[in-house]
């Protein structure tokens, strides 16, 4: 499941009791109801991504790299030291740690989870 | 509302909180939260080079009625190559972190997924503050790292929340 494309970090869902009574959970932009009084509907949030690599460790030895390489080859074609540049960059990750934020419904051994976008139903127990 | 959770890492003998939820945690031979490349792990010419423990925990802020099943996990692929480890346990009690010696009480970080996660907690949990167990990180480089650039590794926190 994704988080909403226009928001760098999803809005978590808020449950409250709606009318009559019944179990509601919201983003502000979708909602999942849960009828049954027997049913359940809970948060299952996640924080993704701690322990990124700082950036400096990556690119340190990886430019001393190049830099050796330009020295012994000072005639290096400028396709390849851009292209070994380029590499470089693809080195370091921009991901920053990311918030998950599903609501969950349950009625029996059936789950619903659902992250604002997408909604899936199933016995399993998912975990983001 | 729903709960405004961090990660903190904490430190020294008091327990120093940093907060590490937009960051990046730094396993090193010394016991601070600095990202920099001071006290590295260094390949040894045999045996293994340890880092200091590295202590992790969920904070609750905000309002919110109970959290329960906090957990950790891994993509379950360790890709730090060869002879370079990350060992992982829960501990209920916060001590002063300390240069790992072995893995005695840890597991394979890379053995907890989505579905098999280290507990750090089942609850439920209610009002603010550090709640669950400590995650608890070590790295070991042994003699057998191939060196070089590895790739960035990742962790998940995760709970359940009303």
């Amino acid at each position: 499941m994704s988080a909403a494309p226009h928001l760098e970090q999803p809005v978590p869902f808020r449950i409250f009791e709606g009318a009559d009574g019944v179990k509601v959970a919201s983003n502000g932009t979708a909602r999942i109801t849960v009828l049954d009084d027997s049913g359940r509907l809970q948060l299952r949030r996640a924080i993704k991504g701690l322990a990124l690599k700082p950036p400096a460790e990556v690119l340190i030895p990886a430019l001393n790299g190049l830099a050796t390489e330009l020295l012994a080859d000072p005639a290096m074609a400028a396709e390849a030291a851009v292209g070994r540049l380029l590499q470089i960059v693809g080195m370091v990750p921009l991901i920053k740690p990311r918030h998950v934020e599903w609501a969950m419904a349950t009625l029996g051994d059936v789950h619903v989870y659902t992250d604002g976008v997408d909604v899936i139903v199933t016995r399993a127990e998912l975990t983001p | 509302m729903a709960a405004t959770v961090t990660i903190l890492e904490k430190n020294g003998a008091g327990g120093t909180t940093t907060d590490k939820t937009g960051g990046t945690v730094r396993l090193k031979k010394a016991d601070n939260s600095t990202v920099d490349l001071n006290n590295p792990l260094v390949k040894p010419a045999s045996g293994s080079d340890w880092s200091f423990e590295k202590w992790l925990r969920l904070n609750f802020a905000g309002t919110y009625t109970q959290a329960s099943n906090l957990k950790a996990y891994t993509d379950g692929s360790s890709g730090l190559g060869t002879g370079i480890n990350l060992w992982a346990k829960a501990e209920a009690s916060y001590a002063t972190p300390a240069q790992a010696s072995s893995s005695t009480g840890y597991a394979n970080a890379f053995t907890y997924t989505s579905g098999a996660p280290l507990s750090l907690g089942a609850g439920p949990f209610t009002g603010t503050g550090e709640k669950g167990d400590h995650l608890v990180l070590v790295c070991e480089v042994q003699s057998t790292a191939s060196g070089g650039l590895t790739p960035s590794e990742t962790l998940t926190l995760a709970w359940d929340e009303i």
